[in-house]
């Protein structure tokens, strides 16, 4: 019933060649955070801590 | 060699200024939200006033709460998390206050013009081309100031969540500026430079990514700041937000084509769009789960707390929308759901639970860290949480009920699958009235918690004193040996280098002739082996790069650019090249005459396609109510495309030539003379205003430069063809007992409302065959 009629077989290798580079992309990146040792993720995991020290007033702000 | 301790004071200011402006527009976005919802179930609401019909304010809502509630909440979150974890101020004063003023003014700008009728026509692409313009310099003054901030800084590690705020940038720019890409034909109006189905991919190649590097990337590096911080421990996996970052930048890309399935646009994208999509929940669910799981040890807090209440909703609506999102993909879920209020359920699931809870838990926890002030009520805090649970939950399975009430009905048949059971589109619309109602309840509580969040952030801050954080760090002297890398090192290392020469032989081998197949064989072999040989030597090299990679901004940044431009890339070269007027199916389009042209931007400007589709599906119940499925070339010289993307009314793709001239006339002035029910406003001014003709000249001129086949008319031949055309409509409603004003829009409107799903029949041409 649903004709389509422009033949346009020749671009069905840009869904294969995307699917193929996602996953060479998701296992690659997957081996090196799996290969990532301790100490580099404990520094990285505690970044948004220690981060300020105590608060000053904010000059020229007192109508906020 | 020495090191100097000194004190850095963060730019709070900014941030400060950004919280308020979000948390006021925000009443301002869902205030408007409120009303067209409200006008879907009273036509009323519309008042009889062109700038406050549902056409033209729905943008208004999406724009609102999209850039200026979302936009300014995003703005607050990463230059207060920024500073923090790069522990440098901004990085500079003046371009900080330039974005916030100039983002305000943008807004300002928006919510004048679009009420006014000056759109686009597409969907989060309605604003005119100067406001374009003024985005376009706001986001580069934005990431000028984000990445000096980073180039000033004295931690040199990037936590995750600056690689968030990072693809938000590039990418939202990426897309931004190839969506908008306009030819103005005067200061207020523009044509997209892509029209049809090229349009079509373009405008939700942008829109499902505005979704998500405007409204997920930069929330969910939001989440992985707040959240640790609020919770008080660190992320559950740091290894998990990695793969969670790549996958997610990647894969996003990708999933436009799932707002056009089922529509002409080529199988291969649709398929493209469906898988890629699926593929979306891993990383999706690899967030969510980081996010939920970092709260392991602390759930008994979240009794008490309002902010971790906010927050772990927040992940578990985001949870929600991204596991129905890939299913709404799949084509046989989305040959229900599509133009439905299913859709509209799943947006705001997303927008009010993750987007909207976001903020509110950010706020409760910025407001007294930033005012040096406790917040003045937790009772009031977690009094708004219930309100805005019970009122997304309402206004989802209203939304959830009507959509899949809709879908079932006007796609039901019977005797056998040959006829419509409710051939008449007004019956589903009366049916699904009372959730209709439901919607506008739920949304009224969520707003209610909203107010109140507005009232315990004043109270907090009303005679407080303002503060800027500050942090103690030690500067070096001298210079140190730099760990970080260039930009060369990004591509010339091993991991690169022998990926991507890996990659270009397998295609090779794949899909070349003779010769470049045994090439292929021979240098995919080789270039494993040599990889493998030079992993296990040269081990050390191969982290190494990966380690320098995790401190240096500019490789990091390439990267990601080029991870997101891939799938814009593959998806709208091709579509550019294969899909023009000279290669398609074997319908092609009858280019407008200047009064249909003219009409046509009058249906764009009071934003018809708000409630009307252009698209019938290659799906039965379509083809049955609505006529001939849609093809290819029946759009090509739409600029912009109007496909549409729902249907509150029926689909208007093949109305031309279905009812006299009279009725178009009839149900412009009063819908409900024609169609007991309806909840299309009146349009009265299109009777007394007239048609701007001496504008054709300029637009047609710029459609001809887009390869739409005008002759290269006069000025004055222009308004011959018009008034030729004019008084032929005039003189046919007259016999039908009207008497319309000759020069009236109403005339124009009628006129290209006929000449939709008019097409001239052509040979199909095969593209060259493998």
């Amino acid at each position: 019933m649903f004709h389509r009629l422009i033949f346009d077989d020749w671009v069905v290798i840009f869904p294969l060649i995307a699917f193929i580079t996602a996953v060479s992309v998701y296992v690659s990146l997957t081996w090196r955070a799996l290969r990532m040792r301790p100490a580099q993720l404990a520094h990285f995991e505690n970044l948004p801590f220690n981060d300020e020290s105590s608060p000053v007033a904010s000059r020229h702000d007192d109508a906020e | 060699m020495s090191a100097q301790k000194i004190t850095v004071e963060y730019n709070d200011k900014v941030v400060r200024q950004f919280m308020l402006a979000a948390i006021i527009w925000g009443v301002v976005g869902m205030l408007v939200g409120m009303l067209v919802a409200s006008q879907l179930n009273f036509w009323r609401l519309n008042f009889n006033l062109p700038w406050l019909t549902y056409g033209r304010l729905r943008p208004l809502h999406t724009n609102a709460v999209i850039f200026a509630f979302v936009g300014n909440m995003m703005f607050a979150g990463v230059y207060y998390s920024t500073q923090r974890l790069v522990k440098a101020r901004l990085g500079n004063d003046f371009l900080s206050a330039l974005h916030f003023w100039g983002w305000q003014l943008i807004i300002v700008a928006a919510a004048i013009t679009l009420p006014l009728g000056f759109s686009r026509g597409k969907e989060y692409a309605e604003l005119i081309w100067p406001i374009d313009i003024a985005v376009a310099f706001i986001w580069v003054v934005f990431a000028i100031n984000f990445f000096w901030t980073l180039a000033r800084r004295h931690e040199k590690s990037l936590y995750v969540a600056i690689w968030f705020y990072i693809a938000t940038i590039i990418t939202v720019a990426m897309l931004y500026i190839v969506n908008h890409l306009s030819i103005p034909t005067s200061l207020l109006h523009s044509y997209p430079v892509f029209g049809g189905v090229q349009d079509a991919l373009v405008q939700w190649w942008y829109g499902h990514n505005a979704v998500a590097f405007f409204l997920t990337t930069p929330i969910l590096g939001i989440m992985y700041y707040f959240l640790p911080k609020a919770a008080e421990r660190p992320v559950y996996s740091y290894r998990l937000s990695v793969i969670h970052f790549w996958s997610l930048v990647f894969v996003y890309i990708w999933a436009g084509p799932h707002h056009l399935l089922n529509t002409a646009l080529p199988g291969w994208l649709q398929a493209l769009g469906v898988t890629f999509s699926l593929m979306l929940w891993a990383p999706s669910w690899g967030g969510m789960l980081n996010g939920l799981l970092t709260l392991r040890g602390a759930w008994d807090r979240l009794r008490t707390d309002p902010v971790l209440k906010f927050f772990a909703a927040a992940v578990t609506f985001y949870g929600m929308a991204t596991f129905e999102g890939p299913l709404l993909s799949l084509k046989s879920v989305n040959g229900l759901a599509h133009y439905t209020d299913w859709i509209i359920a799943h947006v705001h699931a997303g927008a009010l639970g993750w987007n909207g809870f976001m903020a509110a838990g950010m706020f409760y926890w910025l407001a007294p860290r930033l005012w040096n002030k406790p917040l003045f009520s937790q009772s009031l805090a977690n009094l708004h949480f219930w309100f805005g649970t019970v009122g997304i939950l309402l206004y989802v399975s209203a939304m959830w009920t009507s959509g899949i009430t809709q879908g079932l009905m006007l796609n039901a048949t019977t005797e056998h699958g040959t006829v419509l059971t409710y051939p008449n589109f007004i019956e589903t619309l009366n049916t699904i009235r009372p959730m209709m109602l439901f919607r506008v309840v739920g949304g009224g509580l969520y707003f209610v918690g909203w107010l109140l969040l507005v009232y315990n952030i004043y109270r907090t801050i009303r005679g407080a004193q303002a503060v800027n954080g500050t942090i103690e760090v030690f500067v070096e002297d001298a210079k140190t040996a730099d760990e970080r890398l260039g930009l060369g090192g990004a591509f010339l290392n091993p991991p690169v280098v022998f990926s991507v020469m890996g990659t270009l032989s397998a295609l090779a081998w794949m899909f070349g002739g003779d010769f470049l197949k045994i090439a292929g064989l021979f240098g995919t072999a080789t270039c494993v082996i040599l990889a493998w040989v030079h992993f296990e030597a040269r081990k050390n090299r191969w982290g190494a790069w990966y380690d320098r990679l995790l401190v240096s901004v500019m490789p990091f940044t390439v990267l990601t650019f080029i991870a997101v431009a891939a799938g814009g890339l593959i998806q709208i070269i091709p579509t550019a090249l294969v899909n023009r007027a000279e290669n398609i199916e074997d319908r092609r389009q009858i280019p407008y005459t200047p009064l249909e042209l003219a009409g046509r931007d009058l249906y764009v400007s009071e934003g018809c396609y708000n409630c009307h589709s252009q698209m019938i599906r290659t799906m039965v119940p379509d083809v049955l109510r609505y006529g001939d499925y849609s093809r290819l070339g029946e759009s090509i010289y739409d600029y912009p495309f109007q496909w549409g993307s729902k249907r509150t009314g029926p689909d208007l793709a093949r109305v031309g030539g279905k009812y006299p001239d009279v009725w178009h006339y009839r149900h412009m002035e009063n819908p409900r003379a024609i169609s007991t029910g309806s909840n299309m406003p009146n349009y009265p001014w299109l009777f007394t205003e007239k048609t701007d003709v001496d504008a054709l000249y300029s637009k047609i001129s710029v459609q001809r430069l887009l390869g739409v086949p005008y002759p290269k008319w006069i000025a004055a031949q222009i308004k011959e063809n018009v008034a030729a055309q004019e008084q032929t409509i005039v003189d046919g409603l007259r016999a039908a007992g009207v008497e319309p004003a000759s020069d009236s829009k109403i005339i124009a409107l009628i006129a290209y409302l006929q000449k939709m799903g008019k097409y001239e029949t052509v040979v199909p041409a095969k593209a060259a065959a493998r």
